[in-house]
């Protein structure tokens, strides 16, 4: 009589089995998505900005990782790492790319720390669209001669690909986030040389220097 | 012997010529030519098909302006692909600067960056695809169940899909429009669910993409 109640207590029961497959079964549907875009700028095609500059990509840019929602984490940090270096080595003649905030500046240089500030994502599910989305937001902190923060420069990009039939929603995803990589280096190569902040290094650059 | 046989089988053969004819798209093709000269591409100049991205809701699909490439290139025909043009000229044919007027691509080809880098890829014409395929909501009812003793699927849907593409070609030496091409595609697809669901899908974007393709092709074949 004790082993029968022995037994009956340890072995789990149908109701235990079941709730065990639905909870096997839930955490299915609830797909994480990982994401690492590979950097595909390509060397731009504009004329480079005469002047000299220090661009800092510091620990947190470089390993960005960011999580939009609870299903999705988009590591950035490498992609966008090697896209602004890329886009500011076409942009900028003379042009240093550092890791640790330098102490000081050359005569006639500015240092240029980009910073990756909001990251959203839309899917088909949420929108009812027929696109993936994908919204990133930056801005350009410009420093002058004196490492005095002089302005801080946001720019908005967007990537979107389509729906496709029998491709994943991570490599769609991925797919919109490499478009909006894209996006931000066609925004940053038009504005860049409009920037009012850098008009006098743009003009000063050769004789007097600095901003 | 065999005759009888025949007979059985001409009613079922009906029927299903019958349903494939019903899934044949109706497809319409209208150009528009600024002369009637036909157009000129030398052996050495090349062409390229791009697809318009920067509408809101939907985008030129890549798989039909690859499909439309392949209709036209051959061998005095030079395609150049699409996204090889695209990253030798960034950032000016990213979704965000594309020009979308002429007025816009000659203000872009008076950088002689931009001329340069061009002429390098002996780039003669553009030629700019813009459209996407729309599917209208199923009509009809099939519902499927699935028991101990087997499943399956009864009932009748269908949905009505279109494709609209226009295609316009720009001369980048003489920076004009050399004429444009639209296609229009309208099919309806059926589900048929008699124990297992057959599809009869009518290929409404193929046939546009045929449409669009062979009558490019016959603008730089004259």
């Amino acid at each position: 009589m004790s082993n029968y109640r022995s037994d009956k207590v340890n072995r789990p029961s149908h109701h235990t089995y079941g709730a065990l497959l639905l909870v096997f079964l839930l955490q299915g549907c609830a797909t994480v998505t990982h994401l690492a875009p590979p950097s595909s700028v390509p060397i731009p095609v504009v004329a480079a900005q005469p002047g000299a500059a220090v661009l800092w990509l510091d620990e947190s840019f470089r390993t960005d990782q960011r999580t939009p929602n609870k299903n999705t984490t988009i590591d950035l940090g490498q992609a966008q790492t090697a896209a602004f270096t890329v886009l500011f080595t076409a942009l900028i003649d003379e042009l240093s790319v550092v890791e640790i905030q330098p102490e000081q500046l050359a005569d006639g240089q500015i240092m240029i720390r980009p910073r990756l500030r909001e990251v959203q994502i839309a899917a088909p599910s949420e929108t009812y669209l027929n696109v993936y989305e994908v919204w990133l937001k930056y801005s350009l902190q410009l420093y002058n001669t004196r490492l005095e923060l002089v302005d801080e420069w946001f720019m908005s990009a967007y990537g979107k690909t389509p729906d496709n039939f029998m491709i994943s929603r991570s490599k769609a995803m991925e797919r919109a986030t490499t478009t909006a990589l894209r996006d931000v280096g066609a925004k940053l190569l038009i504005d860049f040389p409009r920037i009012p902040s850098l008009s006098s290094w743009r003009i000063s650059h050769s004789s007097e220097g600095g901003l | 012997m065999n005759a009888p046989t025949v007979i059985s089988l001409s009613p079922a053969l009906l029927a299903c010529s019958l349903l494939l004819g019903g899934c044949g798209a109706i497809t319409t093709v209208d150009e528009y030519r600024s002369n009637d000269s036909s157009i000129v591409i030398e052996n050495n100049e090349k062409l390229a098909i791009l697809g318009r991205r920067d509408s809101g809701h939907y985008e030129t699909d890549r798989d039909f302006v690859e499909c439309i490439g392949s209709k036209v290139s051959s061998e005095r025909i030079h395609v150049m692909p699409e996204q090889q043009l695209i990253d030798a000229i960034y950032p000016w044919f990213e979704p965000r600067v594309a020009p979308k007027t002429l007025g816009r691509l000659r203000v872009l080809l008076n950088d002689p960056l931009i001329e340069r880098r061009l002429n390098q890829h002996q780039l003669r014409y553009l030629i700019w695809v813009d459209g996407s395929t729309e599917s209208a909501p199923a009509s009809g009812s099939l519902s499927c169940a699935i028991g101990p003793g087997g499943g399956g699927c009864f009932g009748f849907a269908q949905w009505d899909k279109s494709s609209i593409y226009e295609a316009i070609i720009w001369d980048l030496r003489d920076r004009t429009e050399r004429g444009r091409v639209r296609v229009d595609s309208q099919g309806t697809s059926y589900l048929i669910g008699a124990v297992a669901p057959i599809p009869l899908l009518t290929p409404v974007k193929n046939d546009a993409c045929n449409g669009l393709g062979g009558q490019l092709r016959d603008y730089f074949e004259g």
